[in-house]
């Protein structure tokens, strides 16, 4: 049974962190992708009020 | 007439005669968690009714946990079925605001060493002989996160629900008291000056904010799809937050719902602190684990945070770790002020918070993955 925790803790481990850095990288993309525009964002405030 | 008096006047001592040391202990129990609620105003939304609900159900015979008793409909209505804890998620999602941790998606990774402590409790919790699914819900305390841990354990220990729940949101409340001294302890006098940039301007557009959770849900539970309830909502309700159009539903979710649930759930969980189930060696050594399940959270994040340091070349404050661990937001408030203890300029709260929801995200996640490989392994 420690051997079946310590495969589950091994990937519980590496699986959140490879996760969360893939999840990184597509903010990074997305960021890259749709770039903050000051003027775009006040329209769209605008557009909503 | 007179046997009709001693028949009535016995009636009325039965609920006394039949109360067991188990019972007045669990009152006693009750009475303090309403007093820390109450008086020391460590999470009364929840330790109220937690506290509240462990009196009613150690009121002898009038077996509000029983087949037809009140708690019970609560708790066959919402917790066994895991309804509020994703109900709640909903909640968080529109309360929180992610524009910290898209500004600097780096420290998304904080938000998962974070959670390093829940996996090692787990192995400590099986060397101390608990089974696979108890040792899983003993480790998931250190999602610092109340309704993850809730979710996990009515699926895997229900008979253990009780005692995580009460270790996960009072463990909560005293984060401010357990992670400072560890931060002190392992972090150098340098490090913790170390001042954080902040953008000079936003860099964070619309359309990412709107694109994140819903990429996150997508990415997330394709890989671990056992956790798509938590994470789908939580998610649900950042989007709905971002996307400004549904105001009412947001507003419902963060206030009306959440407070509902936020009720039914403390009262649920009260329900299950019967004396005769609840107090028994095991009960305390959850306690413990849960504790040490947050203080091994809190080591992983800082010192992840310093091999962050030292790949950044210093630039990243190690004290933002302890944040990746949830608690939102208490953990990122800790940091702000263990900051400033040592530079009264130094302004982390951002960062913080940023590791903060990662850490939201983190917790969610090692829980979904968790749920995902057990069930690979047919435990699930």
């Amino acid at each position: 049974m420690v051997a079946k925790g310590l495969v589950i803790a091994f990937v519980g481990m590496v699986g959140t962190l490879l996760t969360l850095w893939l999840l990184t990288l597509i903010v990074e993309g997305l960021k890259r992708l749709f770039p903050y525009r000051e003027e775009e964002e006040e329209t769209n405030d605008k557009g909503r009020s | 007439m007179e046997e009709i008096i001693i028949t009535g006047i016995s009636a009325l001592t039965s609920g006394l005669s039949a109360i067991t040391i188990q019972n007045i202990i669990m009152i006693a129990v009750g009475c303090g968690l309403l007093y820390l609620g109450i008086k020391k105003g460590y999470e009364p939304l929840l330790l109220v009714p937690i506290g509240f609900g462990a009196i009613l159900v150690n009121i002898p015979l009038a077996n509000l946990m029983g087949s037809d008793g009140l708690l019970r409909h609560f708790y066959e209505f919402g917790v066994a079925n895991e309804v509020f804890p994703c109900l709640i998620f909903i909640g968080i999602g529109a309360m929180t605001d992610f524009a910290p941790l898209l500004e600097n998606p780096r420290i998304l990774l904080l938000g998962a060493a974070g959670q390093f402590g829940i996996f090692l409790t787990f192995l400590i919790a099986l060397l101390l002989g608990f089974n696979l699914l108890d040792a899983v819900s003993i480790g998931i305390i250190g999602a610092c996160d109340g309704p993850t841990a809730i979710y996990v354990t009515s699926k895997f220990a229900p008979h253990l629900l009780g005692a995580v729940s009460v270790a996960a949101y009072s463990y909560m409340s005293l984060v401010p008291l357990i992670q400072p001294p560890i931060m002190r302890m392992l972090t150098t006098k340098r490090e913790k000056l170390i001042r954080m940039e902040y953008p000079s301007q936003k860099s964070v557009s619309k359309k990412v904010k709107l694109l994140f959770p819903i990429v996150v849900t997508i990415v997330c539970c394709i890989i671990a799809p056992m956790g798509t309830p938590l994470m789908g909502m939580l998610m649900l309700g950042n989007l709905m937050k971002e996307s400004g159009v549904v105001a009412r539903l947001t507003k419902a979710s963060e206030n009306e719902i959440a407070n509902i649930v936020t009720l039914l759930l403390g009262l649920s969980i009260g329900g299950t602190m019967d004396g005769n189930i609840f107090l028994k060696p095991q009960t305390l050594i959850v306690l413990a684990l849960g504790l040490l399940a947050i203080c091994l959270d809190t080591v992983t994040g800082v010192l992840f945070g310093k091999l962050m340091c030292f790949l950044s070349k210093g630039k990243i404050n190690p004290l933002i770790g302890a944040a990746g661990i949830s608690a939102y937001p208490m953990a990122a408030r800790v940091v702000q002020i263990e900051g400033r203890r040592y530079d009264t300029n130094n302004w982390l709260l951002m960062h913080a918070m940023g590791a903060n929801t990662g850490g939201q995200i983190g917790s969610v996640m090692a829980a979904a993955i968790v749920l995902s490989v057990l069930k690979g392994v047919g435990l699930g």
